[in-house]
């Protein structure tokens, strides 16, 4: 199986979370968070994101690794 | 492809526009009896084609509904069934394109490119149907059924991470599950009896709380908006309805077919057409409350009227059920079945049963349906 979704779902909330932040950032104090009972949930909600995508792609490339790793000895065992 | 993928693809499949934006405003009218389309519904269902149908699938090689039935029974079985379930896709496509364009327009999403671009703001409706739909024509016609799956699984992560914070918000705003049941009328919570719809101060409550969140989420500067709910609670009623029309005499084909080998193709086919017919002919004569003879019903005669929708194509299923589980029972016993080393795979009585005891118990379907079935039983207790 070449593809893996954890990459596109990681890259995604990576972007996403970033953006968050960077938008949760220029807008504090802003008086729109009344709505979200003085809570910078922007902020908030996209470093969960950022975690979250971030954890996505660490764990796609650790299984990548370890595909490759075994694809090696395998061969090292055929030869 | 990966068990969770397909997994989690499968969970999303079910968490489309009609579904989270019309469970949303059918909870707003009718209370959380609503998530009895879950605890009686789709779990036991869910339930019953994991240990009873999925090895008929395998058995038989079919690969879809339609191509199962022109094993079991005949070619004009299956075409009624593809084309009936055609005409459903279609409207359910419709419903979530309509739904998602008024939630677009009502968020204001495309206005300022429209504004720059000198287009008139009536048409935000349309080009975002148009472009959701040519989105989806893209995907599916490069990647076919695999990038539906893929997608699906991009779109269940992006549900979640978009409804988390809103729940978050929303029942803190109103003061945790406590303040959500002090602020709403009893039977939301409680007892699931009453089915009428109560005053609108009430069904704003709860609603208003998520809609200002959600508002606040995307940052954007929305106008106030609920009015958008009254024409999303119709997504789920046109949903249900056609779901009463197709699926529920479908249903009943279906058991037949896998249980008892004397049903046959004419049975099949006749059982399924008198079926639709009947959900037709009782969706014909009878009326939910407070609507008018016309679409919801009622366009033969007026003999009945339901409290509500739901009541209505709750009735208008049963009755395409049982009108197609006799008529195929009494045109079965009228023809002539097919010999039994012809349904070797397609009935459960001759389908050699896969015995899987080998793995671990969370890896066999048995244990882990009684374990969500267990589940299930539960909510159903806790909110009698």
């Amino acid at each position: 199986m070449g593809f893996d979704i954890r990459i596109s779902i990681g890259f995604l909330f990576t972007t996403l979370g970033a953006l968050l932040i960077l938008f949760g950032l220029l807008t504090i104090q802003s008086p729109i968070y009344w709505h979200s009972l003085g809570m910078n949930i922007n902020l908030g909600w996209g470093i969960i994101l950022l975690i979250f995508g971030l954890l996505m792609v660490f764990f796609a490339k650790r299984s990548e690794r370890r595909t490759a790793a075994q694809q090696t000895s395998r061969a090292k065992g055929v030869n | 492809m990966p068990a969770w993928v397909a997994g989690l693809a499968f969970l999303s499949a079910n968490l489309g526009a009609q579904e989270v934006i019309g469970m949303a405003a059918s909870r707003a009218k009718y209370g959380i009896a609503t998530s009895h389309f879950y605890w009686l519904g789709a779990i036991p269902a869910m339930v019953f084609v994991g240990i009873f149908m999925m090895p008929f699938y395998y058995g038989s090689k079919a690969r879809s509904v339609p191509d199962y039935l022109s094993l079991r029974f005949d070619e004009k079985t299956r075409g009624l069934n593809a084309l009936t379930f055609a005409c459903m896709t279609i409207m359910s496509s419709g419903i979530s394109m309509y739904a998602m364009a008024l939630l677009i327009e009502s968020l204001h999403i495309f206005d300022t490119p429209f504004r720059l671009l000198h287009l008139p703001e009536s048409w935000v409706f349309h080009v975002s149907i148009v472009l959701s739909a040519l989105i989806v024509l893209a995907y599916i016609f490069l990647g076919g059924l695999t990038s539906a799956i893929y997608n699906e699984v991009l779109q269940f992560f992006l549900i979640v991470a978009g409804f988390a914070p809103l729940v978050f918000l929303g029942l803190r705003s109103v003061g945790g599950w406590s303040g959500l049941k002090a602020n709403l009328p009893p039977e939301f919570i409680g007892p699931t009896t009453s089915t009428n719809p109560t005053s609108a101060k009430d069904k704003a409550t709860s609603i208003t709380c998520t809609w200002r969140s959600w508002r606040l989420f995307l940052a954007s500067s929305c106008r106030s908006g609920p009015p958008i709910l009254r024409p999303l609670s119709i997504t789920l009623w046109t949903f249900c309805s056609w779901c009463a029309f197709v699926n529920a005499p479908l249903f009943a084909t279906f058991l037949l077919g896998m249980f008892w080998r004397r049903a046959t193709g004419h049975g099949a086919f006749f059982g399924l057409l008198s079926g639709i017919i009947a959900a037709a002919i009782h969706q014909g004569l009878t009326l939910p409350a407070g609507s008018s003879p016309g679409i919801k019903g009622g366009w033969i005669a007026v003999l009945n009227v339901y409290p509500s929708e739901m009541a209505q194509n709750f009735w208008t299923a049963i009755w395409a059920w049982t009108i197609c589980f006799v008529v195929t029972i009494i045109i079965n016993l009228a023809t002539r079945p097919r010999p039994n080393n012809e349904l070797q795979g397609l009935v459960y009585a001759l389908t050699e049963k896969q015995r899987d005891r080998s793995g671990a118990y969370y890896t066999r379907p048995v244990p882990v349906g009684l374990i969500v079935l267990g589940l299930t039983l539960i909510l159903n207790i806790i909110f009698f």
